[in-house]
């Protein structure tokens, strides 16, 4: 099951969209680098962001599927407190406060997604549900756009209503 | 003196993006700006350190007098006597005046203060005013923190030997966006760029995240992950938050605070024991003034004496034929301040409860800020919590301060080989965030409580057949309704297809980055397709200016429901 899962191709950006690119992007990808925090920067920082993250102009483009392990790093069978750890020690690397190289809050927010997902048991159990039902029903490839959205939105849907409820 | 150098700078000013490049970052300094007392901190190499005036004061007084033509600041200014700084001439309390209009009741309680308050009840910034040479002469709040400001970097500068530029300044929890835009003003014509404006408890759940590090250097501590609550009450506001630390990382899980504070406390044992104070301040003559400052300064020094005694004598000649003789017992102090300690308990409550935590789960209470000596406060909030101690590990008066001077540090991209700013705090919005839809109600698009940086978006659309305008309002606060939250700002969204009711999909995204700067993007998109229709607007907030509290009546009456949202059932593909 779990080398199934790998295959399937989530994106979970801020805005929570899927992505209909075949699944083997690396991680590479994923981080879309942008200028950095600096204040000094920041017309740099709106430019890019405005255009970028404009709600779905353009989701279709971005690039970077991985799982919500595979953003926090840890394997799939994860304890509690391995997730809430990872999460931490990687905030403290990509959380713009600190960031030193190339990057900005998108990175920060993904990884912070995947944590609040992860970390809550019923999310997660919600979460590991639509994955596996993905990668039973379409297999081991890619599936169409129409099906892929589908699936994606469940998971939205679940973790919307959690959102509002937990405001994190 | 030097002179005043004040720079007034231009409306964008706050960002300092016009500031010089320098190769290395320059170490920013941390301030903690109260309501009555202010201090100035920054990280020295080795650990935080606290700069002292040339009176050898680490916390000085916040106020300016004004006097002849130069103000000079509480940091520089020797003061013969207490009640100089009560007699008309020193302003002070800036932080419970600024940025509020003259129909908050903040402002109304403000005006038992010895210098001039005046309000006209229309929404706009109430009149100041100091007495200088029997004159009320006019000022602002964000004038006398200028000068306030300037002598710190003053000073500062003084010792530093070097330009002090980047600052990360204190600010209460329940600061509206348009309040922190004066604190930046504030802070422009004083010269400082803003790396940070850090609510006051966050602050201190920083340095209590570095103290933790510490231990576990020292091979004291376990590792593992630790919450605490933090309460903090100071002169003008008190504030309360939930954080879980491990590892240097700060997170905080909630948020909660209020004007609240020993100004109130104040206030309410001066009117007990002068009934008929409202009555003195009426006519404002030198007297009068007189007597306040007299009953003021009596009535401070008695609630300090309490927190160690069970009565205190309270003996006061006020002039004018006015003398108060008697015992002012700590029971009777807690009756007459009950609404007071109502309010607080109900901030630590409210902040457990958002936090998730359950009292058993909090490893420490945190007690700082002036008003943590009173022992009804400590008792109060450390019963909240199921525990006999509060946290010792730090000085309840400087703890906001070191947090900010860390937050300086750590923001600046200073290095520690040893790892001691090895810390990040993960902060969290302290209001909701949303714009007004479904007649007059407030949607939240951000939660209160969210992480930082958040993007949010919400789904909206039309409320009248064919309407092709909508206009959106943003507030910020708690309330159901938008008329309780604070306008932040207000756009009119155009050319949306002539469709039925309710078809159109308007898409208002929020974005906070992480120099806490809140962006609105709003657009129209394609049913089905999820493709902008025209370009996306994209607002920078807060908008509004003084007298924002027109604004709104002028838009209903402008154009009443017409540009109306509803928010949408569709569910976001």
């Amino acid at each position: 099951m779990s080398g199934i899962q790998m295959k399937t191709s989530f994106q979970f950006s801020p805005e929570c969209y899927l992505s209909n690119k075949s699944p083997n992007h690396n991680k590479s990808q994923s981080s879309m680098s942008f200028p950095t925090r600096n204040s000094l920067k920041k017309f740099t920082i709106k430019s890019s962001v405005s255009s970028e993250t404009l709600p779905r102009t353009n989701r279709k483009s971005s690039s970077a599927p991985s799982s919500l392990y595979e953003i926090l790093r840890v394997k799939e069978n994860a304890s509690a407190v391995e997730i809430k750890t990872a999460y931490r020690s990687l905030a403290k690397i990509v959380h713009p406060d600190v960031a030193t190289s190339e990057s900005d809050s998108r990175d920060f927010m993904e990884i912070h997604k995947a944590y609040t997902t992860l970390y809550d048991p019923t999310a997660r159990a919600n979460y590991d549900l639509s994955i596996a039902r993905t990668s039973a029903r379409y297999g081991s490839s890619g599936y169409s756009t129409g099906l892929g959205s589908r699936s994606d939105f469940a998971v939205v849907g679940q973790m919307r209503r959690w959102e509002t409820d937990q405001c994190w | 003196m030097a002179e005043q150098a004040y720079t007034v700078a231009s409306d964008s000013e706050t960002t300092g993006e016009d500031k010089p490049t320098s190769v290395y970052p320059e170490l920013a300094i941390g301030i903690d700006i109260g309501t009555s007392q202010c201090s100035i901190a920054l990280w020295n190499g080795s650990e935080v350190q606290l700069l002292k005036n040339s009176r050898n004061q680490k916390m000085m007084r916040s106020y300016v007098t004004f006097r002849d033509e130069i103000p000079s600041g509480g940091v520089s200014a020797h003061l013969s006597h207490e009640d100089e700084m009560l007699s008309g001439s020193a302003v002070f309390n800036m932080k419970r005046l600024i940025g509020r209009a003259d129909t908050d009741p903040v402002v109304h309680l403000s005006k038992t203060l010895p210098f001039l308050v005046q309000t006209l009840n229309i929404g706009v910034r109430p009149f100041i005013a100091a007495l200088v040479n029997n004159v009320w002469r006019s000022t602002t709040p964000e004038e006398v923190l200028a000068v306030f400001l300037v002598e710190l970097r003053a000073m500062a500068e003084l010792q530093l030997k070097r330009v002090v530029r980047n600052v990360v300044l204190t600010i209460p929890v329940s600061f509206s966006r348009f309040q922190l835009t004066r604190i930046e003003r504030a802070c422009a014509m004083a010269g400082l760029h803003v790396l940070r404006l850090m609510p006051e408890p966050t602050s201190v759940a920083l340095l209590y995240a570095q103290q933790q590090q510490q231990l576990i250097h020292d091979n004291m501590g376990s590792g593992s992950e630790k919450l605490a609550l933090i309460f903090n009450m100071g002169a003008g506001y008190c504030d309360v938050c939930v954080t879980a630390t491990a590892g240097g990382v700060s997170q905080i899980k909630a948020l909660s605070g209020t004007v609240v504070g020993g100004e109130d406390i104040l206030q309410n044992v001066m009117r007990h024991l002068l009934p008929n104070l409202d009555n003195l301040l009426s006519s404002r003559g030198l007297g009068e003034i007189k007597s306040m400052v007299l009953l003021r300064i009596a009535t401070q020094d008695a609630i300090h004496r309490l927190s160690s005694q069970d009565g205190v004598r309270v003996e006061v000649d006020l002039k004018n034929g006015l003398n108060i003789y008697r015992i002012l017992t700590r029971a009777e102090f807690e009756e007459i301040n009950q609404e007071v300690f109502g309010k607080c308990e109900n901030l630590v409550r409210q902040c457990m409860n958002d936090a998730k935590v359950h009292v058993g789960d909090i490893s420490d209470v945190i007690l700082v800020g002036g008003c943590s000596y009173i022992p009804k406060i400590r008792s109060l909030v450390l019963g909240l919590c199921n525990k006999e101690e509060p946290y010792l590990g730090m000085n309840p008066l400087e703890a906001a301060v070191c947090g900010a001077a860390l937050e300086g540090a750590v923001a600046s991209g200073v290095n520690d080989s040893l790892g001691a700013l090895d810390l990040l705090t993960i902060q969290a919005t302290p209001l909701s965030l949303g714009i007004r839809a479904d007649g007059s109600n407030f949607v939240p698009i951000i939660h209160r409580n969210t992480t930082m940086p958040a993007r949010k978006e919400l789904i909206f659309t039309t409320a009248h057949e064919n309407q092709t305008e909508a206009l959106i309002a943003v507030y910020e606060g708690e309330g159901m309704r938008v008329e309780e939250n604070h306008l932040l700002g207000y756009f009119k969204l155009v050319g949306i297809p002539p469709a039925p009711k309710g078809s159109p999909e308007i898409s208002i995204c929020m974005d906070i980055d992480a120099s806490n700067v809140l962006r609105v993007f709003a657009g129209m998109l394609m049913p089905g397709v999820g493709r902008p229709v025209h370009p996306f607007l994209e607002v920078k907030m807060p908008t509004v200016d003084d007298g924002h509290g027109w604004c709104t009546e002028a838009l209903m009456k402008m154009y009443g429901s017409t540009l109306e949202l509803h928010t949408s059932q569709k569910k976001m593909p």
